[in-house]
């Protein structure tokens, strides 16, 4: 089947979801809010969001509960796009609830980690049951991390338990969540060889970048904010990259102006950043990766990368719902540049 | 008539004291008849049932007070939980024993199975435990096997003072960061071999660095393997140690799970009772959810067929002294409560019940279509793809099929159609004269189709004015039934539609054979007033019954749309007669494909290759043209001829058995 009639259905599809996606205006309407609730029930009332808010008393909704909301809105829609998908692309797809899965593991940690009760969590998890690669119920009644780490053998993230300790869980919280993200890249990388070859190109390539960009955010803070050796620096950055091949990253740790060479290549991306004052660095690393996909998907409409696009702006949508929610209770001014849409 | 009624339903209202209510539920299920009808406030203040409940019993029934019963429910899935993790552990399948003690106490069974439970458990801990303890050591001697050449003594690496060792896997993916970032690291890296679980490393690094060291192979995501403390010697002495100590654990579980055996022999008949009896306590619950009560006593209805009420009731009146049964029909009782369909047809005709349902169950007051459908659908495959040959691998496909799938599965009832279709198929191949689709094997008993087409198509289309005629008689029945009287007398599927019908097929027949019985003024005439009659229903019906008419979105609306069905009512009863044109030119084109192929065997210049495109054609036929026929019979029945008569809104019996069909071994 060519990829013209594979993806005319979605994509038609994909045209009316995009026309619910919220606009300037609403953004616009949002900024000038001043309570949460108004936020809310504007959502509520006036944007797609409104059947997931349907469950809930906008008076009395807690803010997680806010933030989780927005967050499985898209694996709704996501659910939704999958069945206009073919059995690869479907699988490929699926990439998604696992990384839904992947963050409520990193929960499970830390409540561990805490010593928390576990009972309370699964209200904050994200994961569909469905989808679901390890057992929860299972993982839920453990009560310590050598039980939990036998819970994850022979499961795709039993990888990322290889060498985890109690002492890990305390001291290095990002040792393990840093192993579970490599596990979701790799697998998504693994699952995009399996997609046609013109979406396997595109894919391909929004992935080589996006982990670029994961790689040098790492190393930047790595350098500026955590006081890690060079050899852990490296050992931690993804593998995969389209620029930043291990000889680059390798070349740029060891070299003398490690520091420089670090924002300098961020800059050649077009990247605004500023050492002194870095809170714009994710936010413009957001957008350049939403304009890289927009363009993608216009020159490539009858691929797979429409999808990937519409996936994206919802993403961003809803963080940049929960970075006005922010600018609310931190009565911060400069909302607008924290968002990562309404910028073209 | 032969039976083409629906099987009769009693709704069974049960009074009893409340003390009673796990006994007369357990005999509901073990008799296994009863559809529960859910409780709901209309029910039960049923005032026939009430009136007599209040003469029979001093203590009357406070019918304000009539709610849903509550009850503690039991935690089956935790009882079935631990039951399977029993029968796992020594090795068992969990089945029901229908011949099952009823002298229970659940309560009992309850903390016997509590008490096997934490007999079991600690020694499959145990079990577990041991596993792992082999799997550790196992992966141990993996990773140490590589040195076995090397003459070390493991007990010297590590009393080494001045240089820390490391023996551990990587994954692939971290190898290829250790490799490329060798000479940066402070330690000797030695590869020493290829696991299951990615490539083992020996590491030497000098005991100052040891943090560094640390900090990277964590980076690295290395899995340490530990040295175990009462290790000593060259590796291969501690490979020997190692596996004796592996050959001791082994003899430890195996001994376990000997005791475990023995416990089986001991336990297997109490399991399976035990199960049984939680099954049945499960079926009693579920019953119990759709109970009324009030503080003395239980209300409890459901549907059972009419053949089995009396001895029910009889049967329950004499084991309980104080219960009140009361039948009631399904006529006597609040419209609202409908009848649950079962369908009764003998053996031969019971598995067409599947294409049935496949549409829909049949209402209550309707008449079972089954017969009809099973009747003519087999009529229908033969005369489309009859074939003696090709049906017999037909009856053949369905015997195997049904002789292997499970009772009570929709694959058991498609072996059954298709056995049955594969023996009309035949029947209609000695009457075609086709074995295989040759013509020259077996004179044709009735006809040849490609030498007689318009024969064959005539008939085809005279047999579905039959069929269709039939189906307008099942409508106006059915519509009597329910009560539906205008649609009855002026519907589309009424009188009306059947004398529209009837008069054009006379004009069409009279002027196709030039014949004049009536003139043909006088059908037209009589087809005109029909359908005046199907435009105008509502008001002529209300001139009959006496009542005012009511349209419910005007009148304008009512009268275009009567319009617009009036054309759709005269083209649709065309289209339905002439869509039954497709019986015979399938029975052609089943005849014309064979020729395609029996041609290019004689084409063909080697009488090998000959046969093998006869063999093939043959196949292709039986798949693909079969599938086809299957189909478009089934299209005639439920788009020419359900769509006449056919609703399909019942809901299926099923009563609460306790052992239902599908479980059944």
């Amino acid at each position: 089947m060519g990829n013209a009639s594979k993806y005319s259905a979605l994509n038609t599809k994909i045209q009316a979801m995009n026309a619910k996606l919220l606009t300037s205006k609403d953004y616009e309407i949002l900024m000038n809010f001043t309570t949460e609730r108004e936020i809310g029930n504007y959502l509520k009332h006036n944007t797609r969001y409104s059947q997931v808010f349907n469950e809930y008393s906008i008076e009395k909704i807690r803010r997680w509960e806010f933030e989780l909301v927005l967050k499985k809105q898209m694996l709704i829609e996501i659910e939704r796009l999958s069945k206009y998908l073919d059995y690869e692309a479907k699988d490929f797809l699926n990439i998604m609830f696992m990384r839904a899965e992947v963050e409520d593991i990193k929960l499970i940690l830390r409540a561990i980690s805490r010593k928390e009760d576990l009972s309370e969590l699964p209200q904050h998890f994200l994961h569909n049951e469905k989808h679901e690669l390890v057992s929860f119920e299972k993982l839920l009644s453990k009560n310590n991390l050598l039980d939990l780490v036998e819970e994850f053998r022979g499961s795709v993230y039993e990888d990322a338990f290889r060498s985890i300790t109690e002492e890990d869980l305390k001291l290095r919280e990002f040792h393990a969540e840093m192993n579970l993200d490599s596990i979701y890249f790799r697998e998504l990388r693994k699952k995009s060889e399996n997609l046609s070859n013109e979406d396997k190109d595109i894919v391909k390539s929004i992935i080589g970048l996006n982990i670029d960009l994961i790689n040098i955010q790492w190393i930047y803070r790595a350098l500026r904010y955590y006081n890690l050796m060079n050899e852990e620096i490296f050992n931690y950055t993804l593998l995969g990259g389209d620029k930043l091949t291990l000889r680059r990253i390798k070349e740029m740790i060891y070299s003398d102006d490690v520091m420089n060479k670090t924002i300098n290549f961020i800059k050649d991306y077009g990247i605004d950043i500023n050492p002194e004052d870095d809170k714009y660095l994710q936010v413009s690393i957001n957008r350049y990766l939403l304009k890289f996909i927009n363009d993608a998907s216009k020159n490539n409409s009858m691929t797979i990368a429409r999808l990937i696009k519409y996936i994206h702006d919802a993403e961003f949508e809803a963080m940049d719902i929960i970075t006005i929610l922010e600018g609310i209770r931190y009565q911060t001014q400069d909302i607008p540049k924290l968002l990562t849409k309404r910028w073209w | 008539m032969v039976n083409l009624a629906i099987e009769k339903m009693r709704m069974m209202n049960i009074v009893s004291p409340i003390e009673n209510i796990h006994s007369i539920l357990e005999d509901l299920v073990i008799m296994g008849c009863f559809h529960i009808q859910n409780y709901t406030k209309s029910n039960s203040s049923d005032t026939l049932t009430m009136q007599l409940v209040s003469e029979v019993m001093d203590d009357s029934l406070d019918i304000g007070n009539i709610q849903k019963f509550k009850f503690e429910k039991t935690d089956f899935k935790d009882l079935i939980e631990k039951l399977s993790f029993i029968a796992d552990s020594i090795d068992m399948e969990l089945e029901v024993d229908n011949d099952i003690d009823r002298e229970y106490d659940f309560e009992k069974i309850v903390t016997r199975l509590n008490s096997m439970y934490s007999v079991i458990a600690p020694i499959r801990k145990k079990m577990e435990d041991m596993r792992k303890s082999i799997t550790e050591k196992e992966y141990f001697l993996e990773n140490i096997k590589f040195l076995d050449t090397a003459d070390l003594d493991i007990s010297d690496i590590k009393n080494m003072r001045h240089i820390n060792y490391h023996i551990g896997t990587l994954t692939k993916e971290n190898r290829i960061k250790l490799r490329d970032n060798y000479e940066n690291i402070s330690a000797v890296v030695l590869h020493i071999g290829s696991s299951n679980d990615g490539e083992s490393y020996l590491i030497f690094s000098p005991t100052k660095y040891e943090e560094e060291t640390n900090k990277i192979l964590k980076s690295l995501n290395f899995k340490e393997i530990e040295i175990p403390d009462d290790i000593r010697g060259n590796v291969s002495e501690t490979s020997n140690m190692v596996r004796a100590q592996i050959a001791d654990l082994e003899k430890i579980y195996f001994e376990y799970k000997d005791v475990v055996s023995n416990i089986n022999e001991y336990y297997r008949n109490e399991i399976t009772r035990i199960y049984s009896e939680i099954h049945l306590e499960q079926k009693i619950e579920h019953m119990k959810e759709n109970v009324a009560a009030t503080k003395n006593f239980f209300y409890f209805s459901g549907w059972i067929p009419e053949g089995d009420a009396t001895n029910t009731k009889e049967n329950l009146e004499k084991k309980y002294e104080d219960i009140i049964v009361v039948e009631e029909k399904p006529e006597e009782i609040n419209k609202e409560f409908i009848p649950p369909t079962k369908l009764k047809n003998n053996w031969v005709i019971s598995p067409f019940e599947l294409l049935v349902n496949m549409y829909g169950v049949p209402n209550y007051n309707e008449l079972d279509p089954t017969l009809f459908l099973g009747v003519t659908y087999l009529i229908l495959f033969g005369a489309m793809f009859g074939d003696v040959g090709q049906g017999l691998v037909f009856v053949i496909i369905g015997f195997l099929l049904k002789r292997k799938a499970k009772k009570g599965t929709d694959a058991k009832d498609y072996g059954e159609i298709l056995f049955r279709i594969g023996l009309s198929s035949t029947v209609f191949g000695f009457m075609y004269g086709s074995v295989f689709g040759n013509e020259e094997l077996i004179p044709a008993i009735v006809v040849r189709p490609l030498e007689n087409i318009n024969f064959v198509l005539y008939s085809a289309i005279g047999f579905g004015v039959v069929l269709l005629l039939i189906s307008f008689g099942m409508s106006i029945y059915n519509l009597a039934r329910e009560g539906d009287m205008e649609e009855c007398i002026f519907g589309r599927n009424g009188v009306s539609g059947l004398i529209f019908y009837v008069a054009l097929l006379s004009l069409g027949l009279q002027m196709l054979l030039n014949a004049q019985l009536l003139p043909n003024s006088v059908f037209i005439i009589v087809m005109i007033l029909a359908l005046l009659s199907l435009l105008f229903k509502k008001p002529l019906y209300s001139v009959i019954s006496k009542k005012e008419a009511e349209y419910e979105e005007g009148k304008s609306t009512y009268y275009i749309e009567g319009g617009f069905d009036l054309i759709e009512t005269i083209l649709s009863l065309l289209s339905n007669s002439i869509s039954f044109i497709r019986i015979g030119a399938f029975a052609l084109n089943h005849v014309g494909l064979f020729l395609a192929f029996s041609t290019m065997a004689k084409i063909a210049n080697s009488p090998f290759i000959s046969v093998a495109i006869l063999i093939l054609g043959n196949i292709i036929i039986i798949g693909l043209e079969g599938l086809i026929v299957l189909i478009q019979g089934l299209r005639l029945e439920y788009y020419e001829l359900f769509s006449k008569y056919f609703k399909g809104d019942g809901k299926t019996y099923i009563p609460v058995k306790f052992i239902e069909e599908a479980e059944e071994f």
